[in-house]
């Protein structure tokens, strides 16, 4: 199969040759390129109509916001331009937004790579054959389903069924022999673990698309070569899985950034209706945290990329 | 992790096992690396299933059960009652006609058009490549309530509130809920798969048009199926854009679910934790079920399609 169809591709490559004449400099190369350009921009034309048309605005009026003040007068909204007196106000005069952004950054600096080791692991453990696969497969795609829409407000009105409740593994009891101090951090640790591990859902599901994507070959190749399957890992799987690797820390923090059950966002959210200063002031808080995670996602894309040039495996 | 550290240390000997593990074509594994993805999949496993289980055994419940705190797993009275009345309560087959109008077509509008945009993105030189990535992002990272008002301002001036257009609309320009992800992963698939098959069609005399749908869309079968079940998902599920842009035209599953729980919450919030919130909770979480059902079936009918769908075509990233 393979040979017949690398077979096909070195004969259309000779044909190729034939028919493309010998390059002449200037005119028709350029034009050529320009009907690349224009098809690609035609592919590309409905998202950036779609950003045009219907986020863009969006996007303008929450920054425009975050400088103005709104006044909501019958029939109307008035917008008075403040500067940057409400970032001000939630740096340096807020008593709890610089902490609850303190607190939520460094949760979602933790949680990523956790998370996102985690997924790839459990990605790897499913992408084997076992007996009871599609089981398991259905089992790690429940969060998916249940991290959005009304399921989870459901299940997080419910205090016991979100985190498990340690009590019936007799977990606590265990841990109640250790110190208190000890106990109790454990159980943090524990808890926010759980939360971390929710958020493994759509990464799970991405890396094992991914990994069905390698090539089987390349394995026995690398064997008959000589690589054991530690060096195959690192040299074959990873770099595969690298620019996957670099999309979901990119989902993940922002899925962890965007919670609704994050500190930071529970603060916004109750500021939106801040009499004094509507939207205005949950809007420029919104905008610093937004910044906060741009500036992680940037650290971790230099990591990430730092980390190919260390492996020496560029595609 | 363990596993990982153990193959590590003795290369020679768990060689074969972890060539297995890694590359996951296990024909019959060794005992203990068998052993061991089991606990470590069913360990992590029960933290996603749990709610589940709970869900289930809540729901099977009746009345005397609830309130009796001796039974707090399996249910003394197995009653579907809390079904049947969740069913009334959400008037089940009218949300699904309506949350099966917003979702399925709209997910597969989404789909094809940010499949298009990833691949003109990935396929051709278009100008600032860069930016529209970083801006792809940069729109993801923007929390969706901040823009869900001002969204609605615009789809009033369009005259299109109330309708079911506006999802349409959104989804027809690849603007959907977290749409970035999938142009990201699109953008990915597509710069990764050989360019020869390109090339070759363009020789054989075929347009751009026929290269992306005869060629480019069946390879990147996996993405769409991906893209097209995580959009459903999240359509589905959606409960800020679809009931402020569409109020009055359709009343999709979770919208019912919510206006039942908002409804009962009213009713008996002056009593706190009262006997009234346990004596609703089968039914409640009867109705977060037969809410979330319509998704599992799809996810157990269309998961053997990404996993299998590589196969079949025979056709890999080089």
């Amino acid at each position: 199969m393979s040979s017949s169809n690398r077979g096909t591709a070195v004969k259309l490559k000779e044909r190729r040759r034939r028919l493309i004449r010998p390059p002449r400099p200037g005119a028709p190369r350029l034009k050529n390129r320009q009907r690349e350009t224009l098809s690609g921009l035609l592919f590309f034309l409905p998202w950036i109509i779609g950003f045009l048309a219907i986020t863009c605005y969006p996007l303008i009026y929450s920054i425009l916001i975050s400088f103005n003040q709104v006044a909501i007068r019958p029939g109307e909204i008035s917008l008075e331009p403040m500067g940057w007196e409400y970032f001000r106000q939630a740096l340096f005069l807020d008593t709890e937004f610089p902490t609850l952004l303190v607190t939520s950054v460094t949760q979602v600096a933790i949680g990523t790579p956790i998370s996102v080791v985690f997924a790839l692991v459990i990605a790897l453990l499913l992408n084997r054959s076992f007996r009871g696969r599609t089981a398991y497969r259905m089992i790690f795609f429940l969060p998916v389903i249940i991290m959005s829409g009304p399921v989870m407000s459901e299940l997080l009105t419910e205090t016991s069924a979100m985190s498990i409740d340690m009590d019936i593994m007799g977990l606590s009891a265990i841990l109640m022999e250790l110190d208190k101090g000890w106990a109790s951090l454990l159980l943090s640790i524990l808890n926010s673990f759980i939360r971390i591990l929710w958020f493994c859902g759509v990464q799970i599901i991405v890396f094992l698309v991914a990994l069905q994507k390698i090539d089987g070959s390349m394995y026995e190749a690398a064997s008959i070569d000589g690589a054991s399957p530690w060096e195959a890992f690192w040299k074959i799987t990873l770099p595969h899985l690298r620019p996957i690797i670099v999309l979901n820390t990119i989902y993940t923090i922002i899925e962890m950034g965007t919670a609704a059950d994050d500190a930071t966002n529970t603060k916004i959210m109750e500021s939106i209706t801040d009499i004094a200063r509507p939207y205005s002031f949950a809007a420029a808080m919104s905008w610093i945290y937004a910044f906060c995670l741009m500036l992680l996602m940037t650290i971790a894309f230099l990591l990430l990329r730092e980390l190919r040039e260390k492996g020496g495996t560029k595609r | 992790m363990r596993t990982k550290r153990r193959g590590g240390l003795s290369r020679r000997g768990a060689g074969e096992a972890f060539t297995r593990f890694f590359r996951g074509r296990a024909g019959s594994a060794s005992v203990p690396t068998k052993f061991m993805t089991y606990f470590i999949l069913t360990g992590l496993g029960f933290v996603f299933i749990y709610p589940l289980i709970y869900m289930i055994s809540v729901s099977l419940m009746d009345t005397a059960d609830l309130v009796d705190a001796t039974v707090s797993w399996v249910p003394t009275h197995f009653t579907l009652e809390g079904f049947r009345k969740a069913a009334r309560t959400l008037e089940f087959w009218d949300g699904l006609k309506d949350s099966l109008i917003m979702t399925v077509i709209p997910a597969g509008l989404q789909t094809l058009t940010l499949a298009m945009a990833g691949y003109g993105l990935a396929r051709y030189p278009v100008p600032f490549k860069k930016f529209w990535i970083v801006l792809a992002v940069f729109i993801f990272l923007i929390p969706s309530q901040v823009t869900t008002i001002p969204r609605f301002l615009l789809f009033n001036t369009y005259k299109l509130v109330g309708t079911i257009w506006p999802m349409y609309l959104i989804c027809l320009l690849g603007q959907g809920i977290k749409s970035s992800v999938f142009l990201l992963i699109y953008y990915n698939y597509f710069s990764s798969y050989p360019k020869a098959m390109d090339e070759a069609a363009k020789i054989d005399g075929a347009g751009p048009w026929k290269i992306f749908f005869r060629i480019a869309l069946p390879m990147a079968k996996p993405a769409l199926v991906l893209t097209y079940l995580f959009s459903f998902i999240w359509i589905w599920n959606d409960t800020t854009q679809i009931p402020q842009y569409s109020t009055g035209a359709v009343t999709t599953l979770p919208m019912h679910l919510q206006q039942f729980v908002d409804a009962f919450n009213k009713l008996y919030s002056s009593s706190g934790v009262s006997t009234g919130g346990a004596l609703n909770e089968s039914i409640r979480l009867a109705g977060t079920l037969l809410s979330i059902l319509p998704l599992i079936l799809l996810y157990i009918v269309i998961q053997k399609q990404f996993v299998e769908s590589i196969e079949k075509t025979g056709i890999t990233g080089e």
